[in-house]
C-alpha cells in the first residue's frame, strides 16, 4: 500500500450462508484488510463476479496504484452462472487526474528556468508510472542535479552524469547538501517521506517547492507545495519539456552561470565525501561485499532485499541503470521480503540474473520459500550478509541507547551448504575477503538457486546516517572516534 | 474545534466503514455521524462531526475522497453552511409542574409526542447550542432521558459534483484501443 505497489488478491471466504457464524477457518477478511489495501470486495453472489474481477484490476493498476483484495466466498467459487460480458464498469467516485494543469505546468516551467539552484527530487512515482524517459528528459533539459529515493532508484541511471544519489538518513553526503542547499525542488513522484526529510522544518529551506503526484492527498501533505501538479508524471513531464524548450525559444537560452557555480558546489560535495566502499584484508566489510555484486551486475541485475543494514548498503554502492530492477519494502520496511519478491522477479524475467541480498535476520523468515524456489526451479542468487546480528537495530542501540544490546544477537545460522542440500541445491560460506569474488562468481555460474552466506564484519555501521529528527544536513559522516585524551 | 463534513457515497456494504476506518486510523473521535439514502437509492448522505485540529483537516478530505465508494466530501465548517440536530426526549413531570414544561417547550419549538400521567415525550430540533440549552432547561424540571440524532448539515453553495464516466472494458475496451492506434 505505501509503495503503491498494484497486487490483485484473491482471498477464499467460507460459504455464504456460514459468514457470521464463526463458522471453521471463517475471517473477517473484508474488515481486516480495509486499512492495508487501496479498495477491497467480498463477493457473495457469483453474478457480481465478473464486474467485482474488472474493477479490481482497473483500480489495483491505475491512478496512484495499490493493492485490491476480492474476498470470495465459497459458493461463489463453487457456483455456475451465464456470463455476461462486461464492457463497461461504474465507478463514479474513483477520480483519477491524469493531465496536469496547463497553467500551472507552464509557471512550473518558468520557475525551473529562473532557479539558480535546482534540484530534481525523484522518487517511485517515476518506476511505477515508467516515466524514466521523460525523467532524464527533463533532467537533461534544465540539467539540473538529481537524487532518486530508495524507491526510485533506477527511476535514472546511476551512471547518468547529473545522478547524485539517494537522498535522505542513509543518504550520501551530496545528495543531502544538495537537498538542503537548493532554491527549488523538483519533487516528482514522491512523498516527503520522514526517511528523507529529516526534520521537516529544517528540510530543504531554501527551496521552492513543485510537487509533481497522480496523488491530490500527497500534495502538501508533509511539506507545502509552492506549486503542485497533479498529474501522471508520464503525461506532465513531456508537456513541461516543451514549455521549457518554448519559453527558452522566446527569451533565447543565456548562459546560466549560477548553475555552473551550482554544479561546482555540488561536486565538491560529492569528492568531499564521496558514498565509497570501505575494505579489509583480514575481513569481508559488508561494503566489500556490495562493491563485489556492483561489478557483477554493472547496473543491469535485479537486486532484491529485506529490509536494514545490507538494503542500505546495496542501495548505496549498487548502480540501478534502469527501472525496476533495485526492488525492496521501502514505506513498511518488512523483514523476509528479499527472498519472495526475488522468486517474482525470476519468474517474471527468466533469463535475468537476479540477486536477493538478505541479512541473516530476514532470511530466517522466509525459509519456506527455498521450497518454492526449488519447486519452480528458478535460479535466484541468494547473498545473505551475514553479521550475526539484526544489524540496523544493534546500530540504533549502539549510537541511540548506549549500546545496551537486547535481542539483536543472531547465533545460529544453518550451515547453508546443508540447508540447500537440503531442498537440492547448492549453498557455501566465505569468510575470507580473498575468497568473495570467486565465491560469487561460483554461485553465478551454478545452474540453479544459489545460497552464498558471507560472514562479514558484525559490527560495521551504515554511514552516513542523519539521527532520526535531525535536520538532513546534520549527517554523521563515520563512526565517532574517541577523543584522544591529553 | 468540532469539524462538520458531508460526504455523498455509494450505498454499498462497507462503505461507512471505510469512513470511520479512516478517522479511527488516526486517532479521531466522532462526536456523531449520520447516514440516509439520497433522493437516489444507489446514494447516501453522511454527515460526520469530529473534533480535529485544523492542520489535519485538509488531509483527511483529500482521505475521503480518495475512496473508491465516496463521490465527493465536504467540509462544510468554513463555508455557509446550515446544521441541525433533532433530539427525542422523555421528561419525568409531577403534576404541577407539567404547564410549566409544556410552556418551555412551546418556547423551544418543540413539539409533544407523547403523553402520560408520568410525563411527557418531546420532540425538538434545531441547531446544536440550542438543543443544548433545551436539555439543560428541561433538566431543572426532573429525571429526563434523551436520544439525540446527531448533525446533520447542509451546504448552501452548490458545490458542482464531479463524476467518473463508465469505464470501458472487457471486449469494449480491446474494440476502443484498437480504435485508438488507428
Amino acid at each position: 500500500m505505501m509503495d503503491s505497489i498494484p497486487i490483485v488478491a484473491l482471498t477464499g471466504q467460507v460459504s455464504t450462508k456460514l459468514i457470521g457464524t464463526d463458522a471453521f477457518q471463517e475471517a473477517d477478511t473484508f474488515g481486516i484488510t480495509r486499512s492495508a489495501t487501496k479498495h477491497n470486495y467480498l463477493v457473495k453472489n457469483v453474478k457480481d463476479l465478473p464486474a467485482v474481477i474488472h474493477e479490481a484490476f482497473y483500480i489495483a493498476a491505475s491512478g496512484r496504484p495499490g493493492p485490491v483484495l476480492v474476498d470470495v466466498t465459497k459458493d461463489v467459487f463453487m457456483g455456475n452462472a451465464h456470463y455476461e460480458p462486461v464492457n463497461a464498469i461504474h465507478l463514479p467516485g474513483y477520480k483519477v487526474y491524469t493531465e496536469g494543469h496547463t497553467g500551472q505546468i507552464r509557471r512550473a516551467a518558468q520557475m525551473m528556468l529562473e532557479a539558480e539552484r535546482p534540484m530534481v527530487y525523484a522518487g517511485g512515482g517515476i518506476v511505477l508510472g515508467n516515466a524514466h524517459e521523460e525523467l532524464r528528459a527533463l533532467v537533461e533539459l534544465i540539467d539540473a542535479p538529481t537524487v532518486c529515493t530508495l524507491m526510485g532508484l533506477g527511476g535514472l541511471p546511476s551512471d547518468h552524469p547529473n545522478f547524485i544519489s539517494m537522498p535522505g538518513m542513509h543518504g550520501s553526503y551530496a545528495a543531502n547538501m544538495a537537498m538542503s542547499g537548493a532554491d527549488l525542488l523538483i519533487a516528482l513522484g514522491v512523498r516527503f517521506d520522514d526517511r528523507v526529510t529529516g526534520r521537516l522544518a529544517a528540510f530543504a529551506p531554501h527551496a521552492k517547492i513543485i510537487h509533481v503526484d497522480i496523488d491530490p492527498a500527497e500534495i502538501s501533505k508533509n511539506r507545502n507545495a509552492d506549486l503542485p501538479i497533479v498529474g501522471d508524471l508520464k503525461r506532465v513531464l513531456p508537456k513541461l519539456c516543451a514549455n521549457i524548450q518554448e519559453i527558452r525559444n522566446e527569451t533565447g537560452n543565456p548562459e546560466r552561470s549560477s548553475l555552473k557555480r551550482w554544479w561546482k558546489q555540488v561536486r565538491d560535495w560529492k569528492e568531499e565525501h564521496p558514498l565509497k566502499p570501505v575494505f579489509s584484508t583480514s575481513e569481508i566489510k559488508p561494503q566489500h561485499l556490495m562493491a563485489e555484486i556492483d561489478r557483477i551486475s554493472q547496473g543491469k541485475a535485479i537486486i532484491t532485499t529485506d529490509v536494514g543494514q545490507h538494503q542500505m548498503w546495496a542501495a548505496q554502492l549498487i548502480r540501478y541503470n534502469a527501472p525496476r530492477l533495485w526492488i525492496n519494502s521501502g514505506g513498511l520496511g518488512s523483514m523476509g521480503f528479499g527472498l519472495p519478491s526475488a522468486i517474482g522477479a525470476q519468474f517474471a524475467n527468466p533469463d535475468q540474473l537476479v540477486f536477493s541480498i538478505v541479512g541473516d535476520g530476514g532470511f530466517q523468515m522466509s525459509l519456506p520459500e527455498l521450497a518454492t524456489l526449488m519447486n519452480y526451479g528458478l535460479p535466484v542468487k541468494i547473498i545473505v550478509m551475514n553479521n550475526g546480528y539484526l544489524g540496523m537495530v544493534r546500530q540504533w542501540q549502539e549510537l541511540f541507547y548506549n549500546n545496551r544490546l537486547c535481542s539483536v544477537t543472531l547465533d545460529s545460522f544453518p550451515e547453508p551448504a546443508q540447508l540447500a542440500g537440503a531442498y537440492g541445491f547448492k549453498g557455501r560460506t566465505v569468510e575470507h575477503p580473498s575468497e568473495l569474488a570467486d565465491a560469487l562468481q561460483e554461485a553465478i555460474e551454478y545452474n540453479g538457486p544459489y545460497l552464498l552466506n558471507v560472514r562479514v564484519t558484525p559490527t560495521e555501521n551504515v554511514y552516513p546516517m542523519v539521527p532520526a529528527g535531525g535536520a538532513i544536513n546534520e549527517m554523521v559522516l563515520g563512526p565517532v572516534q574517541p577523543t584522544p585524551v591529553a | 474545534m468540532v469539524q462538520i463534513i458531508s460526504l455523498l457515497m455509494e450505498n454499498k456494504a462497507g462503505a461507512l466503514m471505510r469512513v470511520t476506518g479512516l478517522l479511527t486510523a488516526r486517532g479521531y473521535n466522532i462526536d456523531s455521524l449520520t447516514v440516509a439514502r439520497t433522493l437516489d437509492p444507489g446514494l447516501s448522505r453522511m454527515t460526520i462531526a469530529v473534533e480535529i485540529e485544523p492542520q489535519g483537516r485538509r488531509q483527511l478530505i483529500k482521505q475521503m475522497n480518495k475512496l473508491i465508494n465516496v463521490l465527493q466530501a465536504t467540509d462544510l465548517t468554513d463555508g455557509p453552511s446550515v446544521t441541525r440536530e433533532m433530539v427525542l426526549m422523555r421528561v419525568r413531570a409531577a403534576q404541577e409542574s407539567r404547564t410549566a414544561i409544556l410552556k418551555e417547550a412551546e418556547i423551544f419549538g418543540a413539539r409533544v409526542v407523547d403523553s402520560t400521567i408520568e410525563g411527557f415525550a418531546l420532540e425538538a430540533t434545531g441547531d446544536i447550542e440550542k438543543l443544548d440549552e433545551f436539555i439543560n432547561i428541561m433538566q431543572s424540571y426532573g429525571e429526563i432521558e434523551v436520544t439525540r440524532s446527531g448533525a446533520v448539515a447542509v451546504s448552501l453553495e452548490t458545490k458542482k459534483l464531479r463524476l467518473s464516466p463508465p469505464i470501458p472494458c472487457g471486449e469494449a475496451m480491446m474494440a476502443e484501443d484498437k480504435n485508438g492506434v488507428v
